[in-house]
């Protein structure tokens, strides 16, 4: 389980991914709020594989999730906000639902 | 908007794109900095003036050196646009982007790509369960979030595991095992090339630190043969089998692989410059000429983008590749062209040494099992590639549409190397005649809302 190397502070907003709650830090960076809250199962891939963030950089796109209703975001790329909603995204992939 | 036009176009804010940045905006070259970052520094100097807040210790020197030159950065006058993802360059040198949803096209006289590395994949088996990371992948949560994982077990080789293993150790992670891949055999060929190393005290000693201190802090497994990632909706155990035979079964959920980093090609190759696979590094690379010129005079390769040197070669030769422009836009730099060219040549002296030490053996650049995954977006297993091949799929490109391997988002980064390679060993060819994936703009997915949100004036 990943955790905190330093001391925690920040403005507390909130997040719910799959339906629970999770607490996060203002600005910081949703697959790293995920891990920190214990979740490493983000999506799964083809032959229901399950996947969760690899590279951090925005290559592997192994960490994509459905935020606030648009599919197929690099939850590593991405900055937390006060009520976003995550799902995770599971095969097969949502390539036929529009998004954006 | 219409279409803008800056004389530069920067792309990358890592230590070359920085670094470009200051020596064109000095010659008052019109100079934009196109990111797809939130913040300047690149994956090296990643969250860095963020860091400097609180200054964690156990990022370690080699980390804050980074600052002057973002400092710099941000005084400079370039426009700095973060947060962007390009996606294409135009024949016309027009470099076609997507921010916030919307895209645009920016023109430029000269570009410069600054696109940095990757890592080279490490397909062992059980490498998509969730719990396993590129050591790149562990670093970053720890530079950006300040994250790390008790625990854990490092596994590969190479600089960057051997510091992000070093880090996790100063910030008081309990670091379960370092399973080091290194073979007698990469020991041999790359001790000729000690000497020349040398020349890099720095460095070397900055390694010999690390791996000091590794050895003092956690347990380290070398001549290891074979290793798989075992769990079912998460790692559990990695299983190490040892050249003796002997196999070691370490329980962790938290598994880090490494085995080196490669030009991040995607963009260059997609542009139709032209490359060429670089036996020494064992990667393709960008052909370029000292100065980073690529095949196509208006562009410009600098950094670890054009072949592997690191993040201070990389901020040379982002000065390099700028004052190279800025001479052709009527302001000579000889001395200080003369002065990068012989800098960066200094910096490079290490590599002929770390590229073979650290070269990843057959068996760890191959998979070693059947139902290892290959492609890990389409979920292609080594099996379903071997009878891709078996069935007659003659090339990178064929066999996509054999088994789909290569086709799914990452286009390639993680697994185009490995098939690549597979095919020249069932073949019998170069990895050179092999070649690799034909790579198209977009690179990045991006959606047709996004498409459709770009205005003309369209060209006829």
């Amino acid at each position: 389980m990943f955790k905190s190397t330093m001391p925690e502070n920040g403005r507390i907003v909130h997040l719910q991914f799959d339906g629970e709650a999770i607490t996060a830090f203002d600005g910081d960076n949703l697959a790293a709020a995920l891990l920190r809250a214990g979740k490493v199962q983000f999506r799964t891939a083809a032959k229901n594989d399950p996947r969760g963030p690899y590279c951090m950089m925005g290559v592997c796109f192994e960490c994509l999730v459905e935020i606030d209703g648009r599919p197929n975001q690099q939850a590593c790329q991405m900055t937390v906000h006060d009520g976003m909603i995550i799902q995770r995204q599971n095969a097969p992939d949502s390539a036929g639902k529009a998004s954006g | 908007m219409a279409n803008q036009h800056f004389q530069i176009v920067i792309i990358g804010a890592g230590p070359a794109g920085m670094a470009a940045a200051l020596t064109t905006t000095k010659a008052g070259l019109e100079t934009i900095v196109i990111d797809d970052q939130k913040d300047s520094g690149g994956q090296v100097y990643r969250n860095l003036q963020a860091n400097q807040e609180t200054s964690p210790a156990y990022l370690g020197q080699s980390y804050y050196d980074g600052a002057k030159l973002a400092q710099s950065f941000a005084d400079c006058g370039a426009v700095y646009r973060p947060d962007c993802t390009v996606w294409q360059i135009t024949d016309m040198h027009e470099v076609a982007l997507v921010s916030r949803g919307k895209a645009e096209l920016i023109t430029a006289d000269y570009i410069i790509i600054a696109t940095g590395a990757i890592e080279r994949p490490m397909p062992v088996k059980g490498w998509t369960l969730p719990g396993v990371m590129s050591v790149g992948g562990a670093q970053t949560l720890l530079k950006q979030a300040a994250l790390g994982a008790d625990n854990a077990v490092f596994v590969g080789s190479g600089p960057l595991l051997y510091l992000t293993a070093w880090q996790y150790i100063k910030a008081g992670l309990a670091v379960r095992a370092v399973i080091d891949i290194t073979s007698a055999q990469q020991w041999r060929s790359a001790i000729p090339f000690a000497p020349l190393a040398l020349l890099q005290p720095d460095m070397l000693a900055m390694g010999r630190k690390w791996l000091g201190d590794i050895r003092r802090n956690t347990e380290v497994i070398n001549h290891v043969s074979a290793v798989e990632i075992i769990g079912q909706s998460q790692a559990q155990t990695v299983s190490c089998t040892l050249s003796s035979g002997d196999k070691i079964d370490i329980d962790s959920n938290h598994i880090f692989l490494h085995q080196g980093v490669v030009p991040n090609v995607n963009l260059t190759m997609a542009t139709a410059l032209a490359h060429q696979w670089d036996y020494q590094a064992h990667c393709w690379r960008p052909v370029i000429d000292v100065t980073g010129k690529s095949s196509d005079e208006q562009i410009y390769i600098a950094g670890d983008g054009g072949g592997i040197g690191g993040a201070k070669a990389a901020a040379i030769a982002g000065r390099l590749a700028a004052s190279a422009i800025v001479a052709r836009c009527g302001m000579p730099r000889f001395l200080a062209q003369l002065y990068y060219k012989l800098r960066h040549l200094h910096y490079l002296t290490i590599r002929p040494f770390l590229d073979r030490l650290y070269l990843p053996p057959a068996h760890f650049r191959l998979a070693q099992t059947d139902e290892t995954i290959i492609c890990r977006c389409e979920a292609v297993s080594k099996a379903a590639v071997n009878s891709a091949l078996a069935s007659g799929a003659s090339g990178p490109n064929q066999l996509k549409a054999f088994c789909r391997a290569g086709m799914g988002r990452c286009q390639g980064r993680s697994c185009g190397l490995v098939v690549q390679e597979m095919i020249a060993s069932h073949t019998g060819q170069s990895m050179a005649e092999t070649g690799y994936y034909r790579l198209r703009p977009p690179v990045k997915p991006i959606t047709l809302a996004e498409l459709a949100s770009l205005e003309g004036p369209w060209p006829d």
